[in-house]
Order: structure tokens, then sequence, then C-alpha cells
């Protein structure tokens, strides 16, 4: 442009960027100079007929186009601080849940263990009235049983404590040889 | 579709780019299809290399979708992405560590290395002068030409892109655009009125 003061207002008005009171100023100018002004006509001209995307852009490959497409189309997910705060108390929740249940199910398992039947009761024969093998292997031929029955048999109302759970209540046979 | 607040804003590209951020794959399809040609264009001029720039096309394109939260809406969605592209180019030059001489060096094989887009022109000679023209500018003028013509980006953003005063990238245009039309004048195409 002959007037380099006002090659640049050209430039700047080609880009939208000038202000009302300045694009009135340059056309103006434009009036009244010739070589601005056929500069100015050459700039639009090669804009629209050569610098447009179709002489200067050019075609990527189709390989790198469906690979942009492919990344760039996915959904886009986005980590926000509220969702990692009701992610961690979720899963904070569901670990305590199962340490909870955890420690239920191991105290009901034990509980259970120690008051399984038998478990710390006596051996107790509880059938009363019949002589213990050993008792009636040791008893002299020909004696009946019922003698014996007094000495290593306990009547059933003495496993009462020990069904309730107080094995100290019970009194462990003895076994006497006649 | 013009922004009447911000005449370089293309208000469907704005809707298309809302598209895309909702997760629609349609929004950021019509974008890529609209763009895609100028911004492989620029980078295409701007390396000197078809596989070079379709590799920071890519890179540019996933950092756009990376950073999709850092949009700015007062400004356009193509000057947006060219701003992108352009730094992508900045590091892809750092990486290799080209210095100015070579990069000067390297313009001068720089058309026989790209080849013609595909598009069916009515005139292919005009658009590989021209090409030819563009190639043979100074790295920083071709930059400041093809960020103005092809990503339609106002000189103000230009400016903040390369890091210089508006003046120095209007100047850098003007410089530009004189030594374009001195290639025309040598390959007697400059004459168009």
């Amino acid at each position: 442009m002959e007037c380099a003061e006002w090659a640049e207002e050209g430039l700047l008005l080609g880009s939208c960027e000038l202000d009302e009171s300045r694009k009135a100023a340059y056309l103006e100018h434009l009036r009244a100079c010739a070589p601005c002004r056929r500069e100015a006509e050459e700039y639009e001209q090669h804009r629209s007929r050569f610098f447009t995307p179709e002489i200067l852009g050019a075609e990527p490959s189709q390989t790198t186009s469906k690979e942009i497409l492919r990344v760039c189309s996915c959904p886009i997910k986005k980590v926000t601080s509220a969702f990692t705060v009701f992610t961690l108390f979720r899963k904070g929740a569901v670990a305590t849940v199962l340490v909870a249940l955890g420690f239920f199910g191991a105290g009901y398992f034990v509980y259970m263990a120690s008051n399984l039947p038998g478990r710390n009761a006596p051996v107790v024969n509880n059938t009363p009235n019949v002589p213990s093998p050993s008792a009636h292997d040791a008893a002299v031929p020909g004696t009946p049983p019922a003698a014996l029955a007094r000495t290593d048999s306990i009547s059933t109302d003495s496993l009462k404590p020990a069904i309730k759970g107080d094995p100290a209540g019970v009194t462990p046979v003895t076994m006497e040889k006649e | 579709m013009m922004n009447l607040d911000n005449p370089n804003i293309d208000a469907a590209d704005q809707e298309l780019f809302d598209l895309w951020r909702k997760g629609d794959p349609q929004g950021f399809a019509r974008l890529y299809d609209k763009y895609k040609n100028r911004v492989f264009g620029f980078l295409l001029r701007m390396t000197g290399d078809r596989e070079r720039a379709e590799d920071i096309m890519q890179d540019s394109f996933i950092a756009a979708y990376r950073n999709i939260d850092q949009f700015d809406r007062t400004r356009s969605f193509l000057s947006w992405l060219f701003g992108i592209a352009h730094k992508r180019t900045i590091d892809y030059f750092r990486h290799i560590k080209v210095e100015t001489e070579h990069e000067h060096d390297a313009l001068g094989s720089i058309g026989s290395r790209i080849d013609a887009p595909d598009d069916a022109l009515s005139n292919k000679r005009i658009q590989s002068l021209i090409n030819e023209a563009v190639d043979a500018l100074d790295p920083v003028q071709r930059e400041v030409f093809l960020l103005r013509e092809l990503g339609d980006v106002p000189f103000k953003e230009i400016a903040e892109i390369m890091r210089c005063p508006i003046n120095t990238a209007l100047g850098r245009m003007r410089l530009a655009l004189k030594n374009i039309r001195k290639e025309l004048e040598k390959r007697g195409i400059y004459g168009v009125r």
C-alpha cells in the first residue's frame, strides 16, 4: 500500500477489528487515495480467489481422520469433585458394611462354636439304670446290672445346669469298682 | 451465521461445540469436517512434511478434546483450534531442534514434498502457484498469513498466539502479502483484474 499508515487499517478492516470511527476514517482515505484503493481491492480479490480454504487447505488422510474421529467423538468423562466425594463415600459405605458384616459373622460363628452341645459339658451317661461297659465288665458274673446303677449312673436332672451353660453345676461321674 | 457481539464468532460453530461438549459425537464430526482441511493445510505448510503434519493434527485435536473446558466462548472455535495447532507446531520444532537456518533450507524443498490436495479444483495451476508462493515465505510471515487466511484468526489473537505486539503481526502480514505478490508477479498471475 502506498500510504503505510493506512495499510494496517486495511488489514484490520478485513478481520473486523476496526471500530466504527477508524473504519469511517479509513474508508474516507480510500475515497481520496487511488493507489490505496487499488491495493485494497486487489487484496480483497486475492482473498476471495486465491486465499481460500480450497486452495490453501489440504485434505488429511482417511486413516488420520478416522483416528481423530474415533478418539474425539467419545463422550467426555468428567471427574468433578462432587463425583469423587460421592464415589469415595459410596465406596467407604460399602467397605464399612462389609467389615461390619464380617465382624458380626465372625462373632456369631465364635459364639455358636463355643456353645455347641457337649463341647464343655462333662461326659455323662444319661441313661438311667444302665451300667457302663466298664462297670459292667467289672461286675461279677451273675450280678444283676441294677445293682451297679446306683454308683455309675447319673440322673438326667443333674444335666440341666450344663445345658443352661453352667458346667460347674454338674458333678463328674465317678467310677467305683465294687 | 455470525455473532453480533463478535463478528469473528460463528454461532453455528458454538452450537456444534456445545453438542460435542455434551457428548454428542455428531457435534465433533461436523466441526471436524468443516475445518479439517484448514487445520491440515496450516500444519502441512508449517512442517513441510505430510506425515508430521498428520501426527501434529492428531495431537492438536486430541489436545482440544482434552481441554474442551478451557475453551473461551468469547473467541471463535477455529481461532482456538489454530492456537492449539500453533502450539503443537512450536513443540514439534522444539522437539526436532531445527534451527532457523535449517528451517530455511527445508523450505526450499517443501513444495516438492507437499502433495497437491485431492479436491477437484477448476485451476490446479493457480493452486500450485499460490502454494509455492506461500511456501516461499519466511516462516513467521507464513504463519501469520496462514493463521489469518486459513484460520480466520483476528490479528489481536494472532499477536497473543505468537506472543508479539499486534503491530508486529500486522507488519508480518504486510510483508507476507508483499512477498506473495512478488512471487505471483514472477509467475505471471498477479494481474488478476
